[in-house]
C-alpha cells in the first residue's frame, strides 16, 4: 500500500527488535529480538517490492532471508542449549568468561 | 478510508503492539506469543503488498517452525524451580533506548526526507498491475534465481547437520 | 794500568809518580773489595792481607815522599765530562797533585793506618763482626788518600763525604749498642751540617769561576780582589766544612761521643787523619781566604782550643779526655791557619798525628788490660760492675805495664809541649807565629788569641798530668774500692807484640830528633824549611819569650796536677759542685743546647707538619670520597626515582589506559552489539551530514 507506512513500520519494528536484543537477559529473548529485526527487514523489502512486479526481486530476497533466518534460528538455539548446559543458566550476562 | 485501509492499519498496529509487548514483558512465554502476533501481522502485511505466497510461507516457516523451536528452547533452558521470569536491567535499558531511539530517529529523518517518488522505477512500478502468483515465483525460482536456491538448500543442509551435531552433544552431556 | 789511563783525555801526560800515586790510592780500595766480599772465606778473616796491602801502600808513600822532597812536584789533570752551556762548554776535570805537603799527608795517613792495622790484629781479636773491621778501615784509608791526592775541590768533596761515611761505619761498629749507633749518627749529622756550608762555598766558586780546579782558581784569583763579598762567603762556606770535620766550636759535640768506636778507630780517625782533613782543606784553599775570613778562622780556632781544654779537665773517661784534647789541638791548628802560619799548622798536624795516635793506642792498651782484669774478676766470681774506661778505677798501672807507661809518658810530654819532644817544636812554632801576627795587628784585642793559646797550654798540662797520675801512678783505685780484685789486678801486664810495636814506633816518632836537630827551635826543622809560609818573620824577642812562657806554664800545670791528684791518692777528691766544674763536665752544655734548641723545635715543627699533612691530605681524600659518596647517593636517588620513576610512570599510564579499554571488553554480547550499533549510527550520521 503506501510505501512510507511500510518503511516507517519496518524502522519501528527494527528499532524495537534492537532494543529487545540489547535489553533482555534471557538468551532466547535475544534470539527472538533478532527474528524481529529480520522480519522488519523483510517488511522493508516487501514495501519496495510492490513497485517491482516484473522481476519480483524483493520477494525472492525475502524468501531467502526467510530460509536463512530459519536456519540461523535452529543453530542459534542449539548454541543456546550448549550455553545453558555450560553455565547452568540462560542468562546471557553470565556468559562473560571472555571478559578482560 | 475504506475497509482495506482500516484492516491494513489494524495489522500494522498489531505488529507494532506485539513488538512493544515483547520489549516490556517480563515473561519469556508471553514474549514468545507476542512474537507470534507480530509475525502474523507481518504476514498479513505481506499479503497486502501483493506477496501472498510469502505471507503464507512466513506463517508456515516462522510461526510453525521457528516459533515452535523457540518455545522448545525456552522450555529446555529454564530453571525447574523458577518460571523463566526475567527482569529488565536498568543499565541495559539506557543502552537500548540510546541505540534504538537513535537509530529510529535517524531512520525517521531519512524516510521523511527522502522523496521516493523521484526514483524512476518506483514511478513505473506504481502504475503496473501486480502479476504475482505462485506459478511465476516457481518459474523464476528455477530459472533466474536458481543459484541462490541451490545455495539456500546447501545452507539448510548445513544448518541441519550443525544443529544436529550441537544438539547431539548437548544430549550426550545431559545423559 | 798505564794503558787504561792513557786512554783518558789528558792535558798533560801522566808520569810515573802519578801512576804510583794512583796505585797507592787504589790499594786500600782493593783491600776493601777483597775483604768485604771474600773476607769470610779467608783465614783469620783476611786481616793479614789487609795489613800487607796497607804496608805496601806505606812503602809506596814513603817512596813518593822521598821523590818529591828530593825532586819536584808532580801534577796531572784530566777531563772528566763536559756540560753544554749556552755559550761553549763547562768542563769538569779531576786532577792529582803531589807536592811536599800532600806527600807528607800521604805518609801520615798510610803510616798511621799501618800502625792501627798492626795494633788491631791483637786488640780486636775475638771481638764480634771482626770480618767487617778491616774492610771498613781500608775504605776509610782509601777515602782519606783521595782527599789528600785530589787537587779538584769537587773530587775532594766526594772523598770528603766518603770519609764521613766510613767514619760513620767505624764509629758505629758495635751498632748493637744503642749509644754507639747514636754516636755514629751524631757524627755523620754534624759533619753533614758542615758540609752544607762546604757545598755553598763550592757553588759560589763554581758560579764565579766556572771551575773547581784549584790550580785554575789560583791563576784566576789574580784578577779578583780577595775581599770580594762572594769570595769571602765562599771562604766561610768552605771553612764550615772544616768546622764539621775538624770539630771546631759550633760543631764539636760529636767528637767526644765518637769515642764509642773501637780505640784503634779513634786513633786512626780522630787523632791523626780524618780530623786533620779539615786543616788540610784550609791549607789547600788558603789562597782564596781574605783577611777578615782569616781573622774569623783564628778566633774560632782559639776559642775551640780553650773550650776543648777546659772541658777535658773534668772528664773521667780516659778516651773522652783524649777526644777533648784532640779538639783543643785542632783548635791550635785552625788558629795557626787563621793567623797565616800554615806551615806551623801543618807541622803541628804532623806531630799531633804521631803523639795523639800513640796516646790513643796506649789508652787502648790500658783499656784492654782493664778488660782482662774485669774478665778475671768475673770468672773468679767477683761481680763488681765498673766501666773499663773509667779512670777512677785505674791507677798503679805504671809498674804493671811499663812499656805502655813509657809510650804514654813520651806522648803526653810531647802533647804538653815539653822541650826535647816533637810537640814542643810544633806548638811553639804556632804560638810564636801567632804572637808575631798579633803584634803586627792594629787592634790590641788581637792579643787575646795568643793569650788563649798560652792559657790552653797551661790547661793542657793540667789535664794530661791528671790523666797520667790517675791512670798510672799511685795505688790501684779498683783494688782500694774492691779489694777482691787484687788478685786479678796482679795479673795485669803489658799487651802483646802487635800492640806494643806500634806504641813504641809512634812514641819514638814523638821525640824531637825526627824533626829537627835543634830541640828548641822549629825554624830549623826540615819541615819548616820546606814548607814555609810568607809573612813577617818573628821578632827575636818572641823566639825566646814564647818558649819560656810555654815551659813555665806547662810546668805549672803539671805541678798543680801532681799536687791535686798525686797527694790525694786515697780519695778522688774533686769538687763536684761549682759553676766551672759543671761547665766543663757537660762540655759547655753543647749537647743540652743542641737537644733543646735545635732538636726539639725541629721535631715539634715536623710533628705539626705531619699532623697538617695528615689533615690536609686525608682531608682532601676524605672530601673527595665524601663527594663521591654524595654523587653516588644522588645518582641512586635519580636512578630510583627519576629513571625508574619514568618507567613506572609509563607502565602505570599504560596500565591505566589498558584498564580504561578493558572496561569495554565486558564479554557480554549485548554490549558488543551496542557498540556496533553506536558505530553504525555515527557513520550514518556522518554520511548524512555530508
Amino acid at each position: 500500500m503506501v510505501l512510507h507506512t511500510y518503511l516507517l513500520l519496518a524502522a519501528a519494528i527494527f528499532c524495537l527488535g534492537l532494543c529487545v536484543v540489547l535489553i533482555k537477559k534471557n538468551t532466547v529473548m535475544v534470539l527472538m529480538g533478532i527474528e524481529l529485526m529480520l522480519n522488519a527487514v523483510n517488511l522493508n523489502f516487501i514495501g519496495f517490492s510492490q513497485f517491482d512486479q516484473n522481476l519480483m526481486q524483493g520477494q525472492f530476497f525475502i524468501l531467502f532471508i526467510l530460509v536463512i533466518a530459519a536456519a540461523e534460528a535452529a543453530v542459534g538455539l542449539a548454541i543456546v542449549l550448549n550455553l545453558y548446559n555450560h553455565f547452568k543458566t540462560a542468562d546471557i550476562s553470565e556468559a562473560k568468561t571472555l571478559q578482560g | 478510508m475504506n475497509l482495506t485501509e482500516y484492516i491494513f492499519y489494524f495489522f500494522c498496529l498489531l505488529s507494532l503492539a506485539g513488538a512493544v509487548y515483547m520489549l516490556f514483558s517480563k515473561s519469556v512465554i508471553y514474549s514468545a506469543f507476542a512474537l507470534l502476533t507480530t509475525l502474523l501481522g507481518i504476514a498479513a502485511l505481506f499479503v497486502f503488498a501483493g506477496a501472498e505466497f510469502l505471507g503464507i510461507a512466513q506463517i508456515m516457516i516462522y510461526i510453525g517452525g521457528v516459533l515452535v523451536l523457540f518455545l522448545f528452547g525456552i522450555m529446555m533452558t529454564r530453571r525447574l524451580n523458577s518460571d523463566a521470569l526475567e527482569k529488565t536491567g536498568n543499565k541495559n535499558l539506557l543502552t537500548g533506548i540510546i541505540a534504538g531511539g537513535g537509530l529510529f530517529t535517524l531512520l525517521l529523518i531519512i524516510i521523511l526526507k527522502v522523496n521516493f517518488l523521484s526514483l524512476e522505477w518506483i514511478q513505473r512500478g506504481s502504475t503496473q498491475k501486480s502479476a504475482t502468483g505462485v506459478a511465476s515465483i516457481g518459474v523464476k525460482l528455477m530459472t533466474d534465481y536458481i543459484m541462490p536456491f541451490e545455495i539456500a538448500a546447501l545452507i539448510l543442509l548445513l544448518a541441519l547437520i550443525g544443529a544436529a551435531v550441537i544438539a547431539a552433544r548437548v544430549i550426550n552431556r545431559q545423559s | 794500568m798505564g794503558i787504561f789511563l792513557s786512554k783518558l783525555a789528558t792535558t798533560n801526560t801522566m808520569d810515573f809518580q802519578i801512576q804510583l800515586a794512583l796505585v797507592l790510592l787504589l790499594l786500600p780500595l782493593l783491600s776493601f773489595a777483597i775483604l768485604f766480599f771474600l773476607g769470610k772465606y779467608l783465614p783469620r778473616k783476611g786481616d793479614i792481607t789487609a795489613t800487607l796491602l796497607i804496608g805496601i801502600a806505606t812503602l809506596l808513600s814513603i817512596y813518593l815522599f822521598v821523590d818529591v822532597y828530593t825532586g819536584y812536584d808532580h801534577y796531572f789533570q784530566a777531563e772528566w765530562f763536559k756540560l753544554i752551556k749556552p755559550e761553549g762548554y763547562t768542563t769538569f776535570t779531576f786532577s792529582i797533585l803531589l807536592n811536599k805537603v800532600s806527600v807528607m799527608m800521604l805518609v801520615v795517613v798510610t803510616f798511621i793506618a799501618l800502625m792501627v792495622h798492626l795494633y788491631s790484629l791483637e786488640y780486636m781479636e775475638g771481638k764480634r763482626n771482626y770480618q767487617r773491621y778491616f774492610p771498613y778501615l781500608a775504605l776509610f784509608t782509601f777515602s782519606m788518600l783521595g782527599i789528600v791526592l785530589s787537587d779538584n775541590l769537587l773530587i775532594m768533596f766526594v772523598f770528603w763525604e766518603l770519609v764521613g761515611f766510613s767514619s760513620y761505619l767505624l764509629i758505629g761498629f758495635w751498632f748493637e749498642k744503642d749509644s754507639a749507633s747514636q754516636a755514629a749518627k751524631k757524627a755523620f749529622l754534624f759533619n753533614r751540617v758542615g758540609d752544607f756550608g762546604f757545598i755553598c762555598g763550592l757553588l759560589i766558586l763554581w758560579s764565579k769561576f766556572d771551575t773547581l780546579e784549584l790550580s785554575i782558581l789560583k791563576e784566576q784569583l789574580t784578577s779578583v780582589a780577595l775581599t770580594d763579598p762572594m769570595l769571602m762567603l765562599a771562604g766561610i762556606g768552605l771553612f764550615c766544612g772544616t768546622l764539621g770535620k775538624s770539630a771546631q766550636f759550633p760543631l764539636m759535640a760529636w767528637l767526644p761521643d765518637a769515642m764509642e768506636g773501637p780505640t784503634p778507630v779513634s786513633a786512626l780517625i780522630h787523632a791523626a787523619t780524618m780530623v786533620a782533613a779539615g786543616v788540610y782543606l784550609l791549607f789547600k784553599i788558603f789562597f782564596l781566604l781574605a783577611l777578615p775570613v782569616l781573622d774569623f778562622i783564628a778566633i774560632i780556632g782559639a776559642l775551640t782550643a780553650l773550650m776543648g781544654a777546659i772541658a777535658a779537665i773534668t772528664q773521667n773517661d780516659i778516651k773522652k779526655v783524649l777526644a777533648f784534647s784532640t779538639i783543643s789541638q785542632l783548635g791550635y791548628m785552625v788558629m795557626a791557619m787563621g793567623v797565616g802560619a800554615y806551615d806551623a799548622a801543618l807541622f803541628h798536624l804532623l806531630t799531633h798525628a804521631f803523639f795523639k795516635a800513640c796516646l790513643f793506642l796506649s789508652a787502648g792498651a790500658v783499656i784492654h788490660e782493664m778488660h782482662h782484669i774485669q774478665k778475671e774478676m768475673f770468672s773468679q766470681g767477683h761481680y763488681f760492675e765498673f766501666s773499663t774506661l773509667d779512670m777512677r778505677f785505674m791507677g798503679g798501672l805504671r809498674k804493671k805495664m811499663p812499656v805502655t807507661f813509657m809510650a804514654y809518658l813520651i806522648a803526653t810530654l810531647s802533647l804538653i809541649g815539653v822541650p826535647l819532644f816533637s810537640g814542643f817544636l810544633s806548638k811553639d812554632a804556632i804560638l810564636i807565629k801567632t804572637m808575631d801576627w798579633a803584634s803586627y795587628q792594629t787592634n790590641p784585642f788581637k792579643y787575646l788569641i795568643p793569650a788563649a793559646g798560652l792559657i790552653t797550654v797551661f790547661i793542657t798540662a793540667f789535664y794530661m798530668g791528671r790523666q797520667l797520675i790517675m791512670v798510672f801512678f799511685g795505688a790501684s783505685r779498683l783494688v782500694q774500692k774492691y779489694p777482691a780484685a787484687g788478685k786479678a789486678f796482679d795479673h795485669a801486664s803489658d799487651p802483646g807484640i802487635f800492640m806494643k810495636l806500634p806504641l813504641l814506633i809512634l812514641a819514638t816518632l814523638s821525640l824531637f830528633p825526627i824533626f829537627s836537630f835543634n830541640p828548641f827551635d822549629a825554624a830549623g826543622s826540615w819541615f819548616m824549611l820546606n814548607v814555609s809560609a810568607p809573612g813577617n818573620h818573628a821578632e827575636l824577642l818572641f823566639h825566646y819569650l814564647v818558649p819560656f812562657a810555654t815551659i813555665l806554664l806547662g810546668a805549672l800545670g803539671l805541678f798543680l796536677a801532681w799536687k791535686k791528684y798525686a797527694q790525694a791518692t786515697s780519695s778522688l777528691a774533686e769538687k763536684k759542685e761549682g759553676f766551672w766544674y759543671a761547665l766543663s763536665a757537660n762540655n759547655f752544655y753543647q749537647d743540652y743546647a743542641t737537644k733543646h734548641y735545635i732538636e726539639k723545635p725541629v721535631l715539634w715543627m715536623a710533628n705539626k707538619m705531619h699532623i697538617t699533612d695528615q689533615k690536609v691530605i686525608d682531608g682532601v681524600l676524605h672530601s673527595f670520597v665524601i663527594t663521591q659518596v654524595i654523587i653516588a647517593h644522588i645518582a641512586a636517588f635519580v636512578d630510583k626515582y627519576v629513571i625508574d620513576g619514568s618507567i613506572h610512570l609509563l607502565t602505570y599510564l599504560s596500565g591505566k589506559v589498558a584498564d580504561l579499554f578493558r572496561k569495554w571488553q565486558t564479554g557480554g554480547i549485548q554490549s558488543y552489539v551496542f557498540y556496533m550499533i553506536a558505530a553504525i549510527l555515527a557513520i550514518l550520521i556522518l554520511i548524512i551530514k555530508n
